[in-house]
């Protein structure tokens, strides 16, 4: 999963994520996951990141601040750890205005292809309205759903379900702004 | 012109007035007594078949033709072939006079025989189906021409007119599925849209697999498909004519993201799910005008929408009352009335192309199931039981279902499965190459 | 796999296939249509179910031997035909109909041969593909072979064999008896299962166990799921179910000579075994294994009746034994495994004339219910194929022949759906 994130936020950084088109999973289906997502990411990698002790780097957002937030079995209400790091996540919006936002819902593998599509979406939703009532616009927030399809940890137990539930938030540059 | 002659009909009834009198007199005669059976109860068994090599100037593709029917008709799990080394009778012309007793001898209770001769690039091949216990043909024989290259449909459709023949319901070989194909590993998965005949072969992509690609549908002459792409970066309804490969994204919807497509019976309109700030809803589309209607507004999740056959009514899943129950409404909207009653979760109703079945996905104490029940929610019949079974794809014929099946944990792939109706065969793996999700049985092909 | 490289072939190559669907054509549409053509090869003059069907709950004049016309279908079918147009193909076409109607139809419906309407979602202009070309292939089999064993449509006298003299009293209520067996799964009669099995091979099961069932834990579901997981045994054979001329009587009891080794002797049952409800004949399981033994031991002795006064010609009565035989052979080779879930939902009773050896002369339709044409010809068909195969195995007595020349046999196909 870090490997997918940091190739996704690498080329958010580098300006070549589509802003009309979050689907960081999309364009390099077959190899994002090593890291050669067709972008020859690794060789740009940590820079682009910055340095997570530098408060307005994108490492610090998703590692300091933290980028997602889990969800209980069937459950689309955030959790006060949940809305304690989405607080978090709204303060370095509002700090950092020239990024934008995709909050992406995810399900584990325990339900149908729909049904989880649907599930993914409110969460997504719970955490985009979380981020809005504290302050971030509207306009700088959208959501999608991937239901069950990308899923973390593959193994199939609790414990990787759990950390499958989730919502996590992918800064854009511009959009929105 | 009826009434001109009362007395006629008179004169007809008092006939037969005068018999149905003598009736009982006549009928205590000892000597006439009629024994009378009645039968409730038998036995369930393959029917036992032989299917001598086809013969004729066909040489292996009349080897190939063959045992494809044999195969297209042990899977169902309705027939049991008579291996060919214990046959008595060997075939050596699609003309010969069949010697029933030799058949008899094996316990073949039928019998098909056939030729195939190959010339320039066509074929011919024909057969003969012939109940051989009652000792005469069953139907006519058939006759199809075709080229080399399409064997395999040739061989399907021998299959299927003898599956008709003897089942009286019409067959499902001669058909082909809509699917997704994946590779990579569970966090990886790389997705595209596939088809490929019913068995599995003929595998042909229709997209790459740079976006996901989720549960196509086809519309119901087969021509257009319908699916969920992440293309524009979110989830939306593509349309896709299957001969010329062009796309078009359907109901795009500001802010929300559209899935769960399927085609009613008239091929134009299209009822799909559609989710806006979290809410997950139906709605119906009509493909020619564009022109949507919204089918139910409930702060719950609708979704998994699908067409009764006349099209009046549409069953789908909703979370209303907590746990996911299957429900059916009008195809114009309005109240649902929920159908599923058991324990567990049900999701993704497909109505039988017969009409009087519902299959769905069940979630019951960790584990998946398909299963049918008939539409008022009764008889419900649990089919199958796995790690992670869903999304039942009915076959033309109503009478099997093919579905996924997931296995756990990081080695997981899907594969696609079919099932009959009866459940009482264990479900069986169409082969294909890698990973397949999401099956779509297509209609008979012509 | 993971490299540029492979990404690129692998995106030229989904770039080609792309390009060649979208000019070659992948599926129905186009060549596929095309490429293959059905004809008949021959019209065979076996049974017109439809005929027959139609004209045998009233008898009528018309001759089944009527070439086989096309029925309108009634087609009662909540389907959508989402193809509604015919056939592309401009031979008379059969079985392979391009619309996606799960209706069973009445199969080989004999297509006279007609001007076919256009194709009509085929794209069309189908390049090298081979010409369809009708070769009437003669059939080999004679005629007259199939008339024999071909149902024939004649006048049948269903009435009389309602009025059989003396039906046991509780033949009406067979089919509650018969739930009473089910509840009783501990009673499995011993005597009825060693010719089922030996008629049966091992694929033959006598409920459904689904993969859901076997894994069984799980599911709990409402009630209609109970059926599937109770065992459901066999129910014996059940001489009330049969209206014999004459139930087992003890005058031929008491003549019965210790039953016969060839004879399989069924035991008796205790009495408490039974379901109350039980017919009497039934329960004297002994006096009925009896009787039968003594008619075996009288037809092998004398070939000749029992020298009753008038009863010469047709021997004694047929005993409840020798019935339950019959009903036994056929019963284990009624086998609905390749019917159709419509046939499960069907009855048919037909008429079987015997040959004096047990054999099977012919076997004709008298009535049948079910959802449509083709389920009824379905479970026609496998009645007849079942009496024809098996009915030799529960041969009755030859100085009896009278009593059985004809044979009534009802097949509820019912009973058998949700096994």
């Amino acid at each position: 999963m870090r490997h997918i994130t940091k190739a996704a936020l690498l080329i958010a950084a580098l300006g070549l994520a589509a802003c009309n088109n979050p689907d960081r999973y999309g364009q390099g289906g077959y190899g994002d996951g090593t890291g050669g997502s067709g972008f020859g990411a690794g060789g740009v990698g940590t820079t682009g990141l910055g340095d997570p002790n530098d408060p307005k780097s994108l490492a610090y957002f998703q590692q300091r601040v933290g980028d997602r937030v889990l969800f209980a079995v069937d459950q689309h209400t955030l959790s006060a750890e949940g809305r304690t790091i989405l607080a978090g996540q709204a303060q370095w919006l509002n700090a950092n205005p020239q990024y934008a936002v995709i909050v992406e819902g995810h399900a584990d593998e325990q339900g149908t292809r729909e049904y989880n599509l649907a599930l993914g979406a409110r969460r997504a939703s719970a955490a985009q309205d979380y981020l809005i009532s504290q302050g971030v616009s509207a306009g700088r927030v959208r959501t999608i759903s991937y239901g069950k399809e990308r899923p973390i940890e593959v193994c199939s137990s609790e414990e990787c379900y759990a950390k499958n539930r989730r919502a996590v938030t992918v800064l854009s540059v511009g959009a929105g702004s | 012109m009826t009434k001109m002659h009362i007395p006629q009909p008179l004169r007809l009834w008092a006939a037969l007035l005068a018999v149905l009198l003598a009736l009982p007199v006549l009928a205590p005669a000892p000597a006439q007594a009629q024994l009378k059976l009645r039968f409730t109860d038998g036995v369930i068994e393959p029917m036992p078949f032989a299917l001598p090599q086809f013969v004729g100037d066909g040489g292996k593709v009349a080897a190939d033709i063959t045992a494809l029917v044999a195969q297209d008709l042990v899977n169902t799990g309705l027939f049991r072939e008579i291996p060919a080394s214990a046959h008595i009778s060997r075939l050596d012309s699609f003309d010969a006079p069949v010697r029933f007793e030799d058949w008899r001898a094996v316990n073949a209770q039928a019998l098909i025989t056939g030729a195939v001769s190959a010339q320039g690039g066509r074929l011919v091949v024909k057969f003969r189906l012939f109940d051989v216990f009652a000792g005469q043909q069953l139907g006519e024989g058939l006759q199809f021409v075709g080229t080399t290259q399409s064997w395999r449909r040739m061989a399907h459709k021998v299959a299927d007119a003898v599956y008709a023949r003897i089942t009286g319901e019409s067959g499902y070989f001669d058909t082909r599925i809509v699917f997704v194909s994946e590779t990579g590993p569970k966090n990886q998965r790389a997705k595209r849209l596939a088809v490929a005949d019913y068995d599995g072969a003929n595998l042909q992509y229709l997209t790459d697999s740079r976006s996901l690609v989720l549960a196509p549908r086809f519309s119901p002459a087969g021509d257009r498909i319908l699916y969920t792409s992440y293309e524009s970066g979110f989830p939306q309804i593509v349309l896709m004519d299957v001969a010329s490969g062009a796309r078009r994204g359907l109901g795009q919807l500001p802010g929300e993201m559209t899935f769960a497509p399927r085609f009613a019976p008239d091929g134009r309109t299209v009822v799909f799910s559609a989710s806006q700030g979290g809410n997950t809803d139906l709605y119906r589309l009509d493909t020619a005008t564009g022109q949507t209607s919204r089918l139910t507004s409930a702060p719950s999740i609708e979704t998994a929408p699908s067409f009764s056959p006349d099209g009046s009514q549409i069953t789908f899943e909703s979370d209303r009352t907590g746990a996911s129950q299957i429900y059916i409404m009008s195809a114009a909207g309005g109240e649902p009335q929920r159908i599923s009653q058991g324990r567990g979760r049900y999701g993704t109703p497909v109505w039988s192309p017969r009409g009087d079945l519902i299959a769905f996905t069940k979630q019951l104490d960790g584990r998946f199931h398909i299963g049918v029940m008939r539409t008022d929610g009764s008889e419900e019949r649990l089919l199958t039981a796995s790690f992670l079974d869903e999304g039942p794809t009915w076959a033309p014929n109503g009478r099997v279902i093919m579905f996924t099946r997931e296995s756990a944990g990081p080695a997981g792939t899907p594969g696609m499965f079919t099932v009959d109706i009866t459940g009482r065969n264990p479900p069986r793996m169409v082969q294909v190459q890698g990973g397949a999700s999401d099956p779509a049985w297509s209609p008979l092909l012509p | 796999m993971n490299n540029r490289t492979g990404m690129m072939v692998s995106g030229a190559g989904h770039g080609a296939l792309i390009l060649w669907i979208a000019v070659g054509g992948v599926f129905f549409p186009r060549d596929r249509a095309q490429e293959m053509t059905v004809t008949q090869v021959s019209l065979v003059t076996s049974e017109e179910f439809a005929a027959i069907e139609a004209a045998a709950p009233a008898p009528s004049e018309e001759a089944a031997e009527a070439e086989p016309e096309p029925k309108p279908q009634p087609a009662p079918d909540p389907a959508p035909a989402p193809d509604p147009a015919p056939e592309p193909t401009p031979e008379p076409q059969v079985t392979p109909e391009p619309e996606a109607r799960p209706e069973p139809q009445a199969q080989p419906e004999p297509p006279a041969p007609q001007p076919v309407p256009q194709p009509k979602p085929v794209p069309v202009p189908q390049p090298p593909v081979t010409k369809p070309s009708v070769q009437p292939v003669p059939d080999p089999v004679p005629p007259a072979q199939q008339e024999s064993a071909r149902p024939r449509q004649r006048p049948v006298d269903r009435v009389a064999a309602e009025a059989t003299p003396a039906p046991p009293p509780e033949a009406e209520e067979a089919p509650v008896r018969e739930e009473a067996v089910e509840d009783a799964p501990s009673e499995t009669p011993a005597p009825v299962e060693p010719p089922r099995k030996a008629a049966a091979p091992k694929e033959a099961t006598t409920r459904t166990v689904t993969e859901a069932t076997e894994t069984a834990k799980v599911d709990s579901a409402p009630a209609p799921m109970a059926p599937q997981s109770s065992a459901r045994p066999k129910s014996r054979p059940k001489p009330s179910e049969t209206e014999a001329p004459e139930t087992a009587s003890a005058k031929h009891a008491e003549t019965a000579k210790p039953a016969e080794p060839a004879k399989p002797a069924q035991p008796a049952k205790p009495a408490a075994d039974k379901p109350a409800a039980r017919s009497e004949p039934k329960e004297d399981a002994v006096a009925a294994a009896a009787a039968a033994a003594a008619a075996a031991a009288a037809k092998a002795a004398s070939g000749a009746g029992t020298g009753g006064a008038g009863r010469a010609a047709s021997g004694p009565p047929l005993s409840s034994g020798e019935v339950d035989g019959l009903h036994r052979a056929i019963s284990a080779c009624w086998n609905v495994g390749s019917a159709s879930t419509d046939t499960l939902r069907s009855v048919v009773t037909v008429k079987a004339m015997m040959k004096p050896d047990g054999a099977v002369e012919s076997v004709e339709l008298v009535s049948a219910e079910g959802p449509s044409d083709a389920a009824k010809r379905g479970a026609y068909d496998i009645a007849r194929r079942t009496i024809m195969r098996c009915a030799k195995n529960g041969a009755l007595p030859a100085e009896k022949y009278d009593q059985w020349r004809e044979i009534t046999m009802e097949f509820d196909y019912n009973a058998m759906r949700l096994r």
